[in-house]
């Protein structure tokens, strides 16, 4: 582990906030409409609630083993080879978002950015250029994430006051309608915008005051939930429930629906796809440095430059896996979502407890 | 490694300077409104499988500014297509530069093709699907051909520069309570809430002119309101604030404007039959009256009769607008039951099915109260 590297606190903030939000939340709205109507709030306070046990868990993990990173203590807990099984699934993961990532994106941005550009040109660049920033380590990254920080907000609120004269209130209403039954598909599907969280176990041993950290990442995590809810109202004000359940992008719609008097402003789509082609340029950072770092981790390697180098041609391929965009949304999705749940959740809890348990025998 | 990542980077910094296939604004074609009407009975053989034959309007960028070089100010360009996109790329043989459709801002359509519901479903689902397409575009119904409208346009002295008759008109700077604009998200809106949309009527004879509108209900059409039907539509549902209005009082002819318009619709009783009440608010300024000693304005009675006299008038108004509503279209277009939806979702579950059958017969009660707060330069 290399001591030189120091991460601030604020940077972690940044980290966790730039990592989450992503390739989510242009299309949240319209999954957590599609799930529970107009009450997709709850689902997003409620899943928003259910990540912080687990930083708190990634947290406690690492106060157990002072002065280790993730492998080091993974390697001690669970052994050489459970461990390694663990990487390869952890691997398995970042690889399947960051295709999903680099896919989408290419999608996205030829469909209102670069109408004649070929999609794979598009999608390599994408890929490329992550993989130059990625070859840095971890504070590099880190400070990246700082930049992007405040342009995930900027951008939030430049939204928010130009959706403003167009917006009616009403719209939100009526509240607290959906059944209860609906609640677990609307929390499947909020959870998955909070992933991201997870690179947290790559930054705390980097972390230069350990001691406020827990509290750090539990505000990032509010700021993403504060953002998160106010785009949904958002898109609330400015659609019906049926456009957005039939919309796949709904932000970029409101983003469209802009129309500020005198021709001031209008059709800010191709703004807000640049905007948020920046980032996500920070989410892909934080996935391609971790795909890359356990790479070289399971052939032992000593840097994980090779592994940058190697994963290019790799995600390249599996982001055009899908055929078509209804193969990506389903079942690219859902092969995220459930390594998600298995990466995020079951993974730092079983490192946790096994930790503990060993310890107790020990003393 | 460091070496051989900094030549790929440089390599890739040519392909990223953007200007090898840079496209200019004025390498563009940026059509503002396009007309959309049923196959000319002429083209009936030439053109067998085509749906419909459309018309694209757009500005001759040569002929703007200072040292304009050419005089048309606009050109309007057609084909048959069974879709805009098709005739897009129809015209594309005919035309110098590539079409871009993102300044798209109004679409005419004739009633023939808003009368076919099928049609109507497609083209406003091009429109909606489409990455580019402005979704603010305005709708515009017209009862003969869309494409005489855009011809027309091309003729009217009052062209503007740059932006088009139509869309400067449906601006509506002017304050016309004689129509009401619409967007294409605002329509569609109004579909999926039940409620009926009113698109505003172009009229080409003797100038256009825009005034009244078709009525629609779940994508069908169901006929036209005149334009003092579609001021007391808009009046209600709170889109105007004012209006002009004279009437007869004692022997002469009063002229009032009338400012800060409020409506307010509330459930005033639910179970088996409910009652909706329209409160409406207007402050009140005397325009002209008479010169006569005889009739002066100067007591506090005075203001009251007319108060009184204006608020019938104008309820009356509104009521035989509600009823042309309820009885000749059964058409929702005050938003009742989106209103129910968002404020009483337990009423709305019952009634929502049995809508179509509930509104005719719904007890609407409207209330007007004028205040007449000032009678300008004279105390006669």
């Amino acid at each position: 582990m290399n001591k030189d590297i120091k991460i601030s606190n604020i940077q972690i903030r940044a980290l966790i906030v730039s990592t989450i939000i992503g390739i989510g939340v242009l299309g949240l709205p319209n999954q957590l409409a599609v799930a529970m109507e107009k009450d997709g709030w709850i689902a997003i306070i409620l899943s928003g609630l259910l990540t912080i046990p687990v930083i708190l868990v990634i947290n406690q993990i690492f106060k157990d083993n002072p002065g280790k990173d993730f492998f080091e203590i993974g390697e001690s807990n669970l052994g050489k080879i459970l461990f390694t099984i663990c990487l390869i699934i952890y691997l398995a993961y970042y690889l399947a978002v960051g295709a999903y990532i680099s896919r989408v994106l290419g999608e996205i941005i030829k469909g209102f950015l670069l109408l004649e550009t070929p999609l794979g040109l598009i999608t390599f660049t994408f890929i490329v250029s992550i993989a130059y920033l990625v070859v840095s380590e971890i504070d590099i990254i880190a400070r990246i994430s700082y930049m992007t920080y405040g342009l995930t907000i900027g951008f939030a609120l430049i939204l928010i006051l130009l959706a403003i004269p167009g917006a009616d209130l009403t719209n939100i209403l009526p509240m607290i309608q959906s059944d209860i039954r609906q609640l677990p598909e609307g929390i499947k599907v909020a959870l998955f915008s909070f992933a991201g969280f997870e690179v947290l176990l790559f930054a705390i041993p980097f972390a230069e005051d350990k001691k406020r950290l827990t509290k750090t990442s539990i505000s990032g995590i509010v700021i993403v939930i504060v953002l998160y809810l106010v785009l949904f109202l958002v898109t609330l004000t400015q659609l019906s429930i049926q456009q957005i359940k039939s919309d796949p992008f709904p932000l970029l719609m409101v983003a469209k629906l802009i129309n500020l008097p005198g021709y001031f402003l209008q059709n800010l789509d191709g703004l807000v796809t640049a905007i948020w082609v920046i980032i996500i340029f920070s989410t892909m950072a934080s996935v391609y440095y971790s795909s890359s770092k356990i790479l070289s981790k399971i052939f032992r390697a000593k840097s994980h430059k090779a592994s940058v180098l190697i994963l290019i041609p790799v995600i390249y391929f599996l982001a055009f896996l899908p055929k078509n965009v209804i193969q990506i949304n389903n079942i690219m999705s859902n092969v995220v979502i459930y390594l998600a749940m298995i990466v995020i959740f079951l993974i730092p809890f079983i490192l946790f407890m096994v930790g503990r348990i060993k310890r107790r025998i020990r003393q | 490694m460091k070496k051989f990542l900094l030549i790929v980077m440089i390599i890739s910094l040519i392909l990223s300077s953007g200007c090898w296939d840079m496209i200019e604004l004025e390498d563009r074609i940026l059509p503002y409104s396009v007309a959309i009407d049923l196959k000319l009975e002429k083209d009936k053989e030439q053109a067998e499988d085509k749906d419909f034959f459309i018309s694209f309007s757009y500005p001759n960028i040569n002929a703007l500014g200072k040292n304009a070089t050419q005089e048309d100010m606009a050109y309007v360009i057609n084909a048959n297509a069974n879709s805009i996109f098709e005739a897009r790329d129809e015209v594309s043989s005919r035309v110098h530069k590539s079409i871009y459709l993102k300044h798209l801002n109004v679409v005419v359509m004739s009633e023939e093709v808003f009368s076919n519901e099928r049609f109507l479903r497609q083209i406003l689902d091009g429109l909606k699907r489409d990455f580019i397409i402005n979704k603010m575009v305005n709708l515009l119904i017209t009862k003969e051909s869309a494409h005489d409208i855009m011809m027309k346009k091309l003729g009217s002295k009052r062209q503007e520069s740059v932006e088009g008759l139509l869309i400067s008109l449906l601006h509506n700077e002017q304050m016309s309570t004689s129509f009401t604009p619409i967007v294409l998200k605002d329509f569609i809106q109004y579909m999926d809430h039940k409620r009926a949309a009113i698109i505003p009527l172009a009229i080409p004879e003797p100038e256009i002119s825009l005034a009244g509108g078709g009525i629609f209900k779940d994508y069908q059409f169901l006929g036209y309101i005149d334009k003092d039907d579609n001021r007391n539509i808009t009046l209600l549902n709170n889109q105007a604030k004012n209006k002009d209005i004279d009437f007869d009082f004692k022997g002469a002819t009063i002229s009032l404007f009338l400012d800060e318009i409020k409506s307010k619709k509330k459930l005033v009783r639910d179970g088996e039959f409910l009652k909706i009440r329209y409160q409406v608010e207007m402050d009140g300024e005397i325009h002209q009256y008479i010169i006569d000693e005889d009739r002066r304005i100067n007591t506090q009675e005075d203001m009251e009769e007319i108060e009184k006299a204006l608020a019938k008038i104008v309820k009356d108004e509104f009521t035989s607008t509600i009823e042309k509503l309820q009885k000749d279209f059964n058409a929702d277009a005050l938003g009742i039951l989106e209103y129910l939806y968002k404020f009483y979702p337990k009423i709305y579950k019952k009634v929502e099915a049995d809508w179509d059958s509930i509104f005719p017969y719904l007890d609407i009660e409207v209330v007007v109260q004028v205040n007449i707060r000032r009678r300008g330069l004279s105390d006669f």
